[in-house]
């Protein structure tokens, strides 16, 4: 018991002085590494599963299109396209999109401009096929169907 | 005053100051998305005044329907989504073996087409399970696992020997490839050893990752464009 005693008299006190250096550093890590979501999305998704995923390294040749039903219920049930902040009207705007999105590329990486669309689950195989139809007039024709991992 | 303010400048308790941090990390901690890009990627014919007529004899192609009630039509007679795979690889290897199958792998091409009213989902999973198969065969050609072969890198591959010799005998021996591709790409008198490697390492990632080696693109044009009916004995056009 003596011997114990003497053990914690010699204990010192941990001291936490260093612990707000901790927390900043942390803090700052995920300051750089934030990415504040550019848009908005306006539609509902959730990716479907896959299994042979691919990764697309050079993130600046991507473009993302949402596809899926829209979250404000005044905007109806049907499915939606949306491209940046906008829900777009018809399929054909698209092209328009395209172009602009295309333009934002380095002139060396154009020709692996990719579209990605993120498409919900529930979403119709009608609508994108649409969507393809219009990138094929365009020849803007890589496409990525973004998917998550399923679980065997 | 002077002596007023001396005394009531105190040191600021930095002991919240923790708290404060903490605070802001969990803000961001909880903002933070950490984007994936990760999905099926797919070279989409071109337009259709641009297609090209492929000549295809209806054994050389796989049908795969699914229509509006995502239900799967193979060949003709309906299945399960976990024999589709094994059904394809099936397809593609049978060389002949049976008449009413595919000649060779060159040959062979997928037709995959669905309805409009077909859910997303149903869509992914089932052309997931097409290129699996396809994965899985060339893969196995190889001699790599299938991971290896989906995130094959061409940087990566250059420091591994075996693995470019392996992507070498590939293109020359197997059926896979075109011809044309691999006499392209492996003109063997006028170029050095090196200079042969670099090129076949670069026609097996562009292939990788435009085509998927001819495959996809080819079956993803006869996916697209493959006539509603197909006369029974004679090669048919296609649009």
């Amino acid at each position: 018991m003596a011997q114990f005693r003497k053990q914690n008299k010699t204990l010192p006190a941990i001291s936490t002085a260093s612990l707000p250096d901790i927390v900043f550093m942390l803090l700052f890590f995920f300051m750089v590494t934030t990415v504040l979501r550019e848009t908005d999305v306006k539609v509902t998704y959730s990716a479907p599963g896959a299994t042979q995923l691919e990764q697309i390294e050079k993130k600046s040749v991507v473009s993302h299109l949402y596809v899926g039903f829209p979250k404000d219920s005044k905007l109806g049930k049907e499915a939606r396209i949306q491209a940046n902040d906008v829900l777009l009207n018809a399929p054909s705007e698209i092209k328009q999109w395209v172009a602009n999105e295309k333009s934002k590329v380095p002139i060396k990486d154009r020709s692996e401009h990719t579209i990605s669309l993120k498409v919900d689950r529930d979403a119709k195989v009608g609508i994108v096929t649409d969507i393809e139809t219009e990138l094929r007039e365009i020849d803007s024709r890589r496409v990525i169907y973004n998917a998550n991992r399923a679980g065997k | 005053m002077k002596k007023r303010k001396s005394e009531g400048s105190q040191e600021i308790n930095a002991s919240s100051m923790a708290d404060i941090a903490f605070l802001l990390l969990i803000f961001f901690l909880v903002t933070t998305t950490i984007a994936s890009d990760k999905g099926l990627t797919i070279i989409l014919p071109p337009k259709k005044t641009d297609i090209t007529v492929i000549e295809q004899n209806e054994r050389n192609v796989y049908v795969v329907l699914v229509n509006s009630k995502n239900q799967l039509l193979v060949e003709g007679e309906p299945m399960a989504l976990p024999d589709l795979r094994a059904g394809v690889k099936k397809f593609i290897l049978n060389n002949g073996e049976d008449k009413k199958s595919s000649d060779s792998p060159k040959d062979a091409a997928v037709s995959f087409k669905t309805d409009r009213a077909t859910k997303h989902a149903t869509y992914i999973r089932v052309y997931d399970e097409i290129i699996a198969a396809y994965n899985e065969i060339r893969a196995e050609k190889l001699g790599i696992s299938v991971k290896d072969y989906i995130t094959f890198d061409k940087e990566k591959a250059k420091k591994e020997p075996a693995l470019i010799q392996k992507a070498e005998l590939f293109a020359q021996k197997s059926n896979y490839v075109d011809q044309d591709v691999v006499d392209n790409y492996l003109s063997y008198d006028k170029d050095s050893r090196d200079k042969r490697k670099q090129r076949m390492l670069d026609a097996f990632t562009a292939a990788r990752t435009s085509s998927k080696l001819l495959f996809v693109e080819k079956f993803y044009d006869v996916q697209k464009e493959y006539p509603k009916r197909i006369s029974k004995a004679e090669p048919t056009k296609v649009e």
